[in-house]
């Protein structure tokens, strides 16, 4: 509850009131924050063309790429299934692949498969069968 | 809400509230100034504000809090500052030059917290919520903080009385 010494200096203080604002302090304080506004500007409208510009190429891309790797990856998870459609699809594409490696070699296309197929023994054996390993046999035998 | 419209309701109360509360005409245009800038990048936020006025207050508050941070020592200052007296008595109308007088001295002489709060309350009528939502104090705080201005005026105004007796 207030005091009557409240109500009263309340009373004296509502007789006061705000006195007019210097003439021209309106257009002065405008004019002045409309000035700093332009100056401080730094996107024009062509810039704000070519970020928007950008932006929409970069959205497209990302749209694109993950529309690719969503079919990619349900091809690949349906070949894995065992769906015949996508293992067909394989095998016609691996034989395509096959004619673009072997076709260049024309005639010697039988030898260069033979010795293609001895290196690829080679390089098993080679890996099952370590030299270390040999060696110890030999010294054990 | 455009510039122009925002000035035509509150540029001339933020105007003698910066005065009241920085004690400088020049100042406080230069302040101005700078809320008017900051308010011209707000356009959007606008349709969000529930109170304007509160809003606009808030906003020019903290302006003139950074231009008082930027001035260290200002804040004590401020009151030996010959021009302050004159800064008050160039936004504050009385009935007559005498009791004007009277209550620049008292307003020159209160703290800074009270002397704001007693400037919102009664020259802009605004509520003790209003208030501290603006002051960034609670609603008790802002109402004993008047009160204790109020006891302190009435003082200094009785002082100033027996003086002139």
């Amino acid at each position: 509850m207030k005091k009557k010494n409240d109500i009263e200096t309340e009373k004296l203080l509502a007789a006061f009131s705000h006195k007019p604002t210097p003439p021209g302090l309106k257009e002065k304080i405008l004019d002045g924050a409309l000035q700093r506004q332009n100056s401080n500007h730094v996107m024009n409208a062509f810039l704000w063309k070519g970020f928007v510009g950008c932006l929409m190429i970069l959205i497209f891309v990302i749209a694109v790429d993950a529309t690719i790797t969503k079919a990619q990856n349900k091809r690949f998870s349906s070949m894995l299934d065992g769906h015949q459609e996508s293992t067909g699809n394989v095998e016609e594409e691996w034989s395509m692949l096959k004619d673009i490696i072997w076709e260049p070699l024309g005639s010697n296309r039988s030898e260069a498969k033979m010795k293609f197929y001895d290196l690829l023994e080679n390089s098993k054996n080679k890996t099952r069968q370590p030299e270390w390993r040999e060696s110890l046999k030999e010294e054990f035998e | 809400m455009n510039l122009e419209e925002l000035y035509d309701r509150y540029g001339e109360k933020l105007y003698h509230y910066l005065v009241l509360r920085i004690g400088s005409c020049q100042d406080a245009e230069d302040i101005l100034q700078e809320v008017f800038y900051r308010f011209s990048h707000y356009y959007v936020r606008w349709k969000w504000v529930k109170n304007p006025k509160a809003f606009v207050f808030k906003v020019t508050r903290n302006e003139a809090n950074r231009f008082l941070k930027r001035k260290t020592t200002q804040q004590k200052t401020l009151q030996m500052n010959p021009d302050f007296k004159n800064a008050i008595a160039s936004v504050i109308q009385g009935p007559d030059e005498e009791s004007e007088g009277f209550l620049v001295e008292s307003l020159a002489q209160l703290p800074d917290g009270q002397r704001e709060i007693v400037m919102l309350k009664v020259f802009e009528g605004m509520t003790f919520k209003e208030i501290s939502s603006i002051c960034g104090v609670s609603q008790n705080t802002a109402a004993s903080r008047y009160r204790y201005a109020l006891s302190k005026l009435r003082l200094y105004m009785e002082k100033m009385d027996e003086k002139k007796e």
